[in-house]
């Protein structure tokens, strides 16, 4: 077993971006898909004004929501914790992108590419993996991960105020990190912040909750519904059997 | 004095009518079976992702005529009778109620005296009465999940217990309605008023018998 997840540093962070360009470089994702984002936070009064980025992604659930209602198993969640996409098994029907408490996945359907009628050999390569109508999300980069290498975010930050790792590993370098710098699990996820000296812990992204009609749907809707046609299938079967048998008298 | 004689059969439902039955019915079962693919894990993953594709496809598809081509038969070919049917549906009369409470037991094969009923009885009232709802929630529901980007995104991930509830329930009310039409002993006659557009004397002197003389009273002159 092993738990893959990441530290996301706010008081390392500078805003500049190089995480979001390099997950679009290194998984050639379509122009308007991001699977990861910045968000700016502002606080405070000149001259004590502060400034902090918030960099959000796929949070990879220890229970996703979005793992839940999918009703291929295109969406799942691997021995490792990452939550991947199957994209021979997605038929877009977006049941994940209503489940997600997060808004981390995104279903492109719009045909655009960098340069108007033109495909460059780069786009073409990226497209192949990344089809339309299919839902898609930050990977934590499972292409490089397997082989042992980083997230492409994780490299290319210049600030390393992103740290993945393994948190069941032995000597877990993550696990040391989040003790020393005294990072905050969003609950119920593989993410971790540092947050910065005065920020509004609620600017996080929540702690997991599932969404009132994920609950509904799978642990209400789904027994009750399988019951009221078997009830009625039922009382047919029973008529059917009990009148012909009357016939026969 | 004219010498009455009675007919055979009588008329119980016109060409319009049948063809809007027939038409709801048809899109109802296939989004019916298509559907239930896309809410049971089991059933979906027994197509494949490619067959489910395909039933998601067909879903969608039929969404057109189940919302539109009932309504613009019936309102098109048919308005007074529905109007009528629809009248009839939503009056109910104490024996309405007590026929829903002895039917029951005829429904299982035992003798019971069912109370007089006119052309709709009231199981057929509650069926219809079903039907309408069922049909105003799953297409309330049924067009947000089809055009999400037009509908709140809290809409849209209700939409989806709502609909799969609705489409059990009226999936029962189809199976009922389904055996009660086709196999039941006892009324499985109704089903030609569905496909022919008549039914026998007999069987509606035993069946509707408020609404036989009805229709008896209203054809023959009135006597000075």
């Amino acid at each position: 077993m092993a738990r893959l997840a990441m530290v996301l540093d706010l008081k390392k962070c500078a805003g500049c971006y190089a995480c979001v360009v390099s997950c679009k470089m290194e998984n050639g994702t379509r122009p308007g898909v991001n699977w990861n984002q910045v968000r700016t936070v502002e606080w405070g009064e000149y001259p004590g004004a502060r400034q902090t980025f918030i960099p959000t992604q796929c949070m990879h659930c220890d229970n996703p929501p979005c793992v839940k209602v999918c009703p291929t198993g295109a969406s799942s969640k691997r021995d490792d914790g990452i939550v991947t996409v199957d994209y021979d098994k997605c038929i877009g029907c977006r049941y994940c992108l209503s489940a997600c408490p997060y808004g981390a996945r995104i279903i492109n359907e719009r045909d655009i590419t960098n340069f108007d009628g033109k495909i460059t050999p780069y786009e073409e390569e990226g497209y192949r993996v990344h089809r339309l109508n299919v839902v898609e999300k930050c990977t934590f980069c499972i292409q490089r991960v397997t082989k042992g290498k980083l997230p492409a975010c994780v490299v290319n930050c210049p600030g390393k105020a992103r740290i993945f790792g393994d948190l069941e590993a032995p000597d877990s370098a993550i696990k040391k990190y989040i003790e020393e710098h005294q990072a905050l699990n969003v609950k119920g996820t593989g993410i971790y912040y540092v947050p910065p000296e005065g920020l509004d812990l609620a600017q996080l992204p929540p702690e997991l909750r599932e969404p009132a009609f994920v609950s509904w749907w799978q642990d209400v809707v789904h027994p009750v519904g399988k019951t009221i046609l078997g009830i009625a299938a039922v009382a047919v079967a029973g008529s059917l059997v009990i009148n012909s048998a009357r016939k026969g008298e | 004095m004219v010498n009455e004689k009675l007919p055979d059969s009588l008329e119980r439902f016109s060409l319009a009518e049948r063809l809007g039955h027939w038409s709801h019915a048809i899109s109802f079962i296939a989004l019916l079976l298509t559907g239930l693919a896309l809410v049971f894990r089991g059933f979906g993953a027994a197509l494949g992702s490619e067959g489910l594709k395909f039933f998601q496809q067909i879903h969608h598809f039929m969404a057109y005529p189940f919302t539109f081509l009932t309504l613009l038969i019936l309102a098109v070919g048919a308005p007074k009778a529905t109007v009528q049917w629809l009248k009839e549906c939503f009056t109910w009369t104490k024996s309405d109620w007590s026929f829903i409470r002895a039917y029951p037991a005829s429904f299982f094969g035992f003798k019971t005296v069912l109370p007089e009923q006119g052309k709709y009885n009231a199981g057929q009232k509650l069926n219809s009465i079903l039907t309408i709802i069922g049909f105003l929630v799953m297409i309330a529901t049924g067009w947000p999940m089809l055009f999400p980007a037009s509908f709140s995104p809290g809409l849209v991930a209700w939409a989806r217990p709502v609909h799969s509830l609705g489409a059990t329930v009226l999936g029962a009310v189809l199976i009922g309605h389904a055996y009660l039409a086709i196999l039941h002993p006892h009324s499985r006659e109704s089903l030609k008023g569905m496909l022919k557009g008549s039914i026998s004397l007999e069987y509606a002197r035993v069946h509707h018998s408020l609404w036989v003389k009805r229709i008896l009273n209203d054809k023959r002159p009135p006597s000075a």
